[in-house]
C-alpha cells in the first residue's frame, strides 16, 4: 500500500514537472524531454502486465487531457506497455534481476540500466511521431526526431534520477 | 466454454494492447466537440491560473527584449509615417502594408489591465505623432478593435499547438478573433473563459488561414503539415499569378478573423504540382512561435453582420 501511494506521488510529481515546466522548454520547438515515461519505465517489475498496461494507459491518457492532444501519448504509452513485458523477460530476468520494486540504476548499474531503459523510450518515442504525422513518407524525419527525443530524454531521466530518486535509494 | 474464457485469459494483455490502441487511435481521430468544448474552458482556466504565475519570472527577464521589440515597432511605424506624409497619401493608404501597420496602431485598444505595457494606443503615446494615425475615408482598420495580451502558455511541440492568452471573456475576448503578434498572424481564438483564451496557432494541425500575395489578386488556403514550426504551406493559387521566392504573404481581405495585410509570411519555394493548375507554395512564417510573448487580439466588429448575410445567400440559395 505505500509503495503503491510512493509510485503514484513519484508519477505525479513528473507528470507535474512535464506539464508545467518542461512542456515549456520544447528544444527548437519540436522535441519536448517527455520524463513522465521514464516514471513508468523503472515502476516494478512485479506488477501484472495487465495491470501495467492498464496504468500506463491511464498515464498517458491523463498527459493528453493536459495538453488536448487526445490520443497520441496514451497511444504511445499503450505500445510501451505492451512491449516493457517482454524486454523485462528477454532482458532482465534472464540475467537475474530479482529486484521486486522499482527498477534501480544501483541494482543495475549504468550499462544495464541504459540497455534496459533505451528501447523503452525508443518505442514510446517513435510510436508517438508515428502517430502524429501517420506518414510513411515522413519516416527519416520520424527517425530522426525519435532519436533526438530519446537522447534528451535519456540526459533528463538520468539527471532526475541521481538527483532525486538515485540519491534516496542509495541512501538507504 | 470454459477453455475459451481461459485461453482469452492468458491472452489478457494483447486484448487490452488493441483495446486501448482502438480507444487511442478513436480519440486521435476525432473528439466530441461539446464535451471537448466543456473540457477545455475548464482546463484553460486551471491552466492559465497556474501558468501565469509561473510566468512571471520569464516576462520580468524578458523585459529587454520586450522593450526592443515595441520599439522596432514604434520605428515601423514612425517610418510608415513619415512615408505617408511625404507621399500621395491615397496611394500609401491603398498598399496592404500601410494597412496592417495603421490596423495594429489605430485601433481601440483594451486597457482594463493596467499591468500590460502594451494597453495604450502608440498613437497617443508617442510624442513623434503629431497627428494621429486616424483611419483615411477609404480605410477599414475602424471596423477592428484591437485587444493588447501577454501570451501565459505555449505549445510546439504538439500536432495541435495551443496558446494561452491573458485575456478572458471578461476583456471582451470571444471565440474565433484573430490573434496577431509583432511580426505577424499568430492564430484563432479558440476557447474563452473568464480570464483566459486558448489559441488555436497557426502551427495546429487543423488550423486554415485565408491569405494571398501582396499586390496579387489571389487568395489561397495557408495551412501547416507538420514538422518545423516556422514553415506552411499556402495552396490554392493560380498559375497564371507569378510567384518569386521572397514574396510576402498576408491575410486576405476574405478573412472573418483578420484584417486584410496582416503580414503571415515569405514565399520559400513554389510549384505546380504534375496535373495541378494551382501552386503549393512555401511559405516561412514571420512569427516565430517559441518567444512570441505580446499579442493582440482583433475582434472584426462586422463579423455578425457579414456571417448573417452570408447565412442569408447560403439560405436563398
Amino acid at each position: 500500500m505505500i509503495d503503491l501511494i510512493r509510485y503514484t506521488a513519484w508519477l505525479s510529481v513528473l507528470m507535474l514537472v512535464q506539464v508545467l515546466l518542461l512542456d515549456q522548454m520544447a528544444l527548437l520547438g519540436l522535441i519536448s524531454p517527455y520524463i513522465y515515461v521514464f516514471g513508468l519505465a523503472i515502476l516494478p517489475v512485479g506488477l501484472p502486465s495487465w495491470l501495467f498496461m492498464t496504468f500506463a494507459f491511464g498515464y498517458g491518457l491523463t498527459y493528453d487531457a493536459f495538453t488536448a492532444n487526445w490520443g497520441y501519448h496514451a497511444l504511445a504509452c499503450t505500445f510501451l506497455a505492451y512491449i516493457r513485458p517482454t524486454w523485462v523477460r528477454w532482458y532482465l530476468l534472464k540475467s537475474r534481476y530479482d529486484d521486486p520494486g522499482s527498477i534501480r540504476l544501483n541494482s543495475l548499474g549504468w550499462a544495464r540500466f541504459l540497455t534496459y531503459t533505451i528501447p523503452l523510450f525508443a518505442i514510446h518515442q517513435f510510436s508517438l511521431y508515428f502517430f502524429e504525422a501517420l506518414a510513411f513518407s515522413e519516416l527519416h524525419w520520424i527517425f530522426l526526431r525519435s532519436l533526438a527525443g530519446v537522447l534528451i530524454l535519456l540526459l533528463c531521466s538520468l539527471g532526475l534520477y541521481t538527483t532525486f530518486y538515485g540519491s534516496a535509494h542509495t541512501s538507504k | 466454454m470454459w477453455s475459451i474464457l481461459n485461453y482469452l485469459y492468458r491472452i489478457r494483455l494483447h486484448i487490452l494492447f488493441v483495446l486501448y490502441s482502438i480507444i487511442s487511435l478513436g480519440m486521435l481521430v476525432g473528439n466530441d466537440p461539446y464535451h471537448y468544448s466543456r473540457w477545455r474552458s475548464t482546463m484553460v482556466e486551471l491552466q492559465g491560473n497556474t501558468l501565469n504565475q509561473l510566468n512571471t519570472w520569464r516576462s520580468y527577464w524578458g523585459l529587454r527584449a520586450a522593450n526592443e521589440e515595441l520599439n522596432e515597432q514604434l520605428a515601423i511605424a514612425r517610418t510608415r509615417l513619415y512615408q505617408d506624409q511625404l507621399a500621395d497619401s491615397a496611394a500609401l493608404v491603398s498598399l496592404p502594408q500601410i494597412r496592417s501597420f495603421d490596423s495594429l496602431f489605430t485601433g481601440s485598444v483594451s486597457t482594463n489591465n493596467p499591468d500590460s505595457m502594451q494597453s495604450q494606443s502608440l498613437a497617443t503615446a508617442s510624442p513623434f505623432l503629431k497627428t494621429p494615425l486616424i483611419p483615411k475615408a477609404s480605410d477599414s482598420s475602424s471596423e477592428y478593435k484591437f485587444i493588447a495580451a501577454r501570451v501565459v502558455g505555449n505549445s510546439t511541440i504538439h500536432r495541435h499547438n495551443y496558446m494561452i492568452l491573458n485575456r478572458g471573456s471578461r476583456d471582451g475576448v470571444k471565440p474565433r478573433m484573430g490573434v496577431a503578434g509583432p511580426k505577424g498572424a499568430v492564430g484563432i481564438v479558440d476557447q474563452v473563459s473568464e480570464h483566459f483564451c486558448t489559441i488555436i496557432t497557426l502551427i495546429h494541425a487543423k488550423a486554415r488561414l485565408s491569405a494571398g500575395l501582396a499586390k496579387k489578386d489571389a487568395v489561397g488556403t495557408l495551412f501547416w503539415e507538420g514538422g518545423m514550426i516556422n514553415r506552411a504551406t499556402l495552396i490554392d493559387i493560380p498559375m497564371h499569378v507569378p510567384v518569386k521566392k521572397g514574396d510576402t504573404v498576408y491575410t486576405s481581405a476574405y478573412s472573418l478573423t483578420f484584417p486584410p495585410g496582416i503580414p503571415v509570411g515569405r514565399v520559400r519555394s513554389h510549384r505546380i504540382p504534375d496535373g495541378e493548375s494551382v501552386y503549393r507554395i512555401g511559405v516561412e512564417l514571420f512569427t516565430d512561435f517559441r518567444s512570441v510573448q505580446y499579442v493582440h487580439l482583433i475582434d472584426y466588429k462586422k463579423r455578425e453582420e457579414r456571417l448573417r448575410l452570408e447565412d442569408k445567400i447560403a439560405t436563398d440559395d
